[in-house]
């Protein structure tokens, strides 16, 4: 009879123990959207692919935006709602930084690092370059991790330089001066045809401001936002010198960057522009660009750190960087950190590099990144490299100043009038 | 007294009435309320508006990216407007008085009306491309076009003014053509036989006649290009230097860039005051003629 109890109990422990082997994993139902960039959806799509079969449970569906224009307002009109994907990345920076600050996003915590399988935040803060994980914090709070995190250089086009009888290795600008003589002597016309643009400047909006004009408006003491980070700047001296220096740099090539805003890739991936700001990702930009053009070819192109003026401390190579963020109104927050974690590290992370041209600022990925030439080219100008400005009210801030900029380069409106304006448009922002 | 004589099925009446009324009220009553409710608040979207009284309007008379908007509103709408009456009632005089391509011409200027604005933006930017297809096309004729327009602020209005001519105005001939074609001819006949010469014909007979045709196009004109949106947006973002910075543009970036909804109802209340009062004046123009 005992024996006959003892077996019963063992059955019925040991169909226990199988229950709770064979309880079906917890199914996971995520949306991502991201902005369109199309190495980065076939990269996405195929990580996805990869993660599934891994993982049974998820189901993952993937929505690229078919417009990056009106992107963010789609991503905003559906936070608002209370709807929008469980997983996706900011058109800016700082937009993770406005929607934390309107509760809109998941926090990483402690817990959601745990089941990442780090021990506690100091460990996943081991696993980035120093530093940089501190600016995904949104008071105290840890709301995102990198998608992409892009150092800019100058890049120069050889054969832009040999129509001009110049060498890009050797006269590569190594002050703000010499840009200006050497994108003077790059412009070339055919009559009142724009042959070769020296020094493009971007009219596109606040980001591709900044990344030509915060090295030179840091060196310059310079900064949009005072220290306090309570009043606008940009009309004090270090930036009205920036500016100016814009516009001459406009005028020195008779208006050639504001001219040919259109295909500037094209045109510089073929030596039709000389100077350009570019990053990791530029390289097989250029290439598709060129549409199979003989011009083309990634040996025709030099990186050099942008410009120091004398007396700064040094460069201050910008950094634009792109964070992944959760929906607070996810139904699977700690499932879907996992994933864009799993996404972001180890090989995945490298795939990233080497399909998209995107960097991470992990540490394995910096490393292996050193290794490569073309990588190392942008890495080299890491050590003295700043993030892009980022602020919660960056949209409204970021208008002000990229419409400076344009009225900089294309208007003769006095600059100091023009910065004034802004600098009213930014305090108005931040009163309210 | 009188007991008011009704029929059986008249509340039967009422209870058709119901789903358009409820439609209405749903998709223009309701949101109309909403907006001026919130253009009393200070309202991002994501947390519970919070009453502020005037200050969304004070705000937008002191601002001047707000008061530039207006600007450049203001002359989009003169030109469009004035323009994109001038025009096609020329066309279509032309056009009605010849007899001829009546059916070709038709086609052709009817079909930018029935291109999607983000086809033909895509369109006109290409054309604009300096060097480019304008340039090739003016060359023949000896000009050069080396700078294109969308790049500076003093020409980038007049290049998307010109698209948006372009886009719109067969529309308006269509509109012309049949109100011309309501014209009895007996009016014609009995003008020729006082001897009226070809502009007191125009002076005389058309024009009075076509004030009912010219109030509809010069009212639904106005309209249109007050709430012009798609080729500022998708051309040139309001560039460069906010020279295309236009209300609607402003009103948008405000609302769904800036999380101001309070400001950008507001603004687009201010419009709608805008519409109100010069389709007003307009009626009162084109009647002020009657006989």
């Amino acid at each position: 009879m005992t024996s006959k109890r003892t077996l019963v109990l063992f059955l019925l422990v040991g169909l226990l123990a199988a229950g709770v082997s064979w309880a079906a994993p917890k199914e996971v139902s995520l949306t991502i959207w991201t902005h369109t960039h199309a190495p980065a959806n076939a990269y996405i799509t195929k990580l996805i692919a990869q993660f599934q079969s891994s993982h049974p449970n998820y189901t993952i569906s993937y929505e690229p935006a078919a417009d990056n224009d009106t992107y963010e307002s789609k991503l905003l009109a559906a936070l608002a709602s209370g709807g929008g994907p469980d997983i996706f990345n900011t058109a800016s920076f700082s937009d993770m930084y406005t929607f934390a600050g309107l509760g809109q996003l998941q926090e990483i915590t402690p817990q959601i690092l745990k089941d990442m399988g780090y021990a506690s935040p100091a460990a996943f803060k081991k696993d980035y370059v120093p530093g940089i994980i501190d600016k995904l914090y949104y008071k105290g709070k840890l709301y995102g991790l990198y998608r992409e995190f892009n150092i800019f250089g100058l890049m120069l086009n050889k054969l832009a330089f040999k129509r001009a009888g110049l060498d890009a290795t050797k006269d590569a600008p190594k002050t703000w001066d010499q840009m200006l003589s050497l994108a003077k002597k790059l412009t070339i016309y055919s009559g009142d045809k724009l042959v070769q643009t020296g020094m493009y400047e971007p009219l596109w909006n606040a980001d591709w401001t900044l990344i030509p004009i915060q090295p030179l408006l840091t060196q310059n003491g310079g900064s949009i936002l005072d220290p306090s980070g309570n009043a606008a700047a940009i009309a004090q001296p270090g930036a009205l010198k920036t500016f100016t220096y814009f516009r001459q740099l406009a005028r020195a090539q008779n208006n050639a960057p504001v001219k040919a805003p259109e295909d500037v890739w094209a045109r510089f991936a073929v030596g039709d522009v000389a100077m350009y700001v570019g990053s990791t990702w530029t390289m097989p930009l250029l290439k598709d660009s060129a549409k199979g053009d003989p011009r083309f070819s990634p040996d025709n192109f030099v990186v050099v750190p942008y410009p120091k003026a004398p007396g700064a401390d040094r460069v201050h190579a910008p950094i634009q960087a792109l964070a992944w963020c959760v929906n607070h109104a996810s139904r699977s927050p700690s499932e879907a950190w996992q994933f864009v974690q799993w996404m972001t590290s180890g090989q995945q992370a490298i795939g990233w590099y080497t399909e998209v041209g995107y960097l991470l600022p992990t540490k394995t990925m910096m490393d292996m990144a050193r290794k490569n030439a073309d990588v190392a080219k942008f890495m080299n100008l890491a050590s003295d490299a700043d993030l892009l400005f980022a602020h919660s009210k960056y949209n409204e801030i970021g208008s002000a100043v990229y419409n400076a900029w344009q009225a900089t380069l294309t208007t003769d409106r006095d600059i100091g009038s023009i910065l004034g304006d802004a600098a009213q448009q930014i305090n108005e922002t931040l009163s309210h | 007294m009188i007991t008011p004589f009704r029929r059986p099925w008249d509340k039967w009446g009422l209870i058709f009435l119901l789903p358009g009324f409820l439609y209405f009220a749903g998709i223009f009553i309701y949101p109309t309320l909403r907006t001026i409710g919130i253009s009393f608040t200070d309202y991002n979207l994501f947390t519970p508006p919070r009453w502020s009284g005037l200050h969304n309007y004070l705000t937008l008379f002191q601002q001047g990216v707000f008061l530039g908007s207006v600007r450049v509103t203001v002359l989009y709408v003169l030109v469009v407007g004035v323009v994109n009456y001038v025009l096609p009632f020329a066309i279509a005089l032309l056009l009605f008085s010849s007899g001829r391509m009546l059916g070709i011409g038709r086609a052709l200027y009817f079909l930018p009306v029935i291109l999607p604005w983000v086809v033909v933006s895509a369109l006109w930017k290409i054309f604009y491309i300096a060097p480019g297809p304008i340039g090739s096309i003016l060359g023949l004729v000896g000009l050069s076009y080396t700078v294109n327009v969308l790049t500076s602020p003093s020409t980038a209005m007049w290049g998307i003014i010109v698209i948006a001519l372009w886009k719109s105005f067969g529309f308006y001939v269509v509109l012309f053509m049949t109100g011309l074609q309501g014209i009895p001819a007996a009016y014609y006949e009995v003008a020729d036989l006082d001897g009226a010469n070809a502009a007191q014909r125009f002076r005389l007979v058309t024009f009075p006649l076509m004030r009912s045709t010219s109030l509809f196009i010069a009212t639904v004109n106005f309209i249109g290009a007050i709430k012009e949106f798609d080729p500022f947006q998708i051309i040139t973002m309001g560039g460069p230097a906010r020279a295309t910075y236009v209300m609607t543009l402003f009103t948008y970036e405000t609302a769904f860039k800036f999380l101001r909804m309070g400001r950008a109802a507001a603004a687009a209340l201010l419009m709608c005051a805008a519409i109100v009062v010069v389709t007003v004046a307009q009626f009162r123009l084109f009647r002020s003629g009657r006989d």
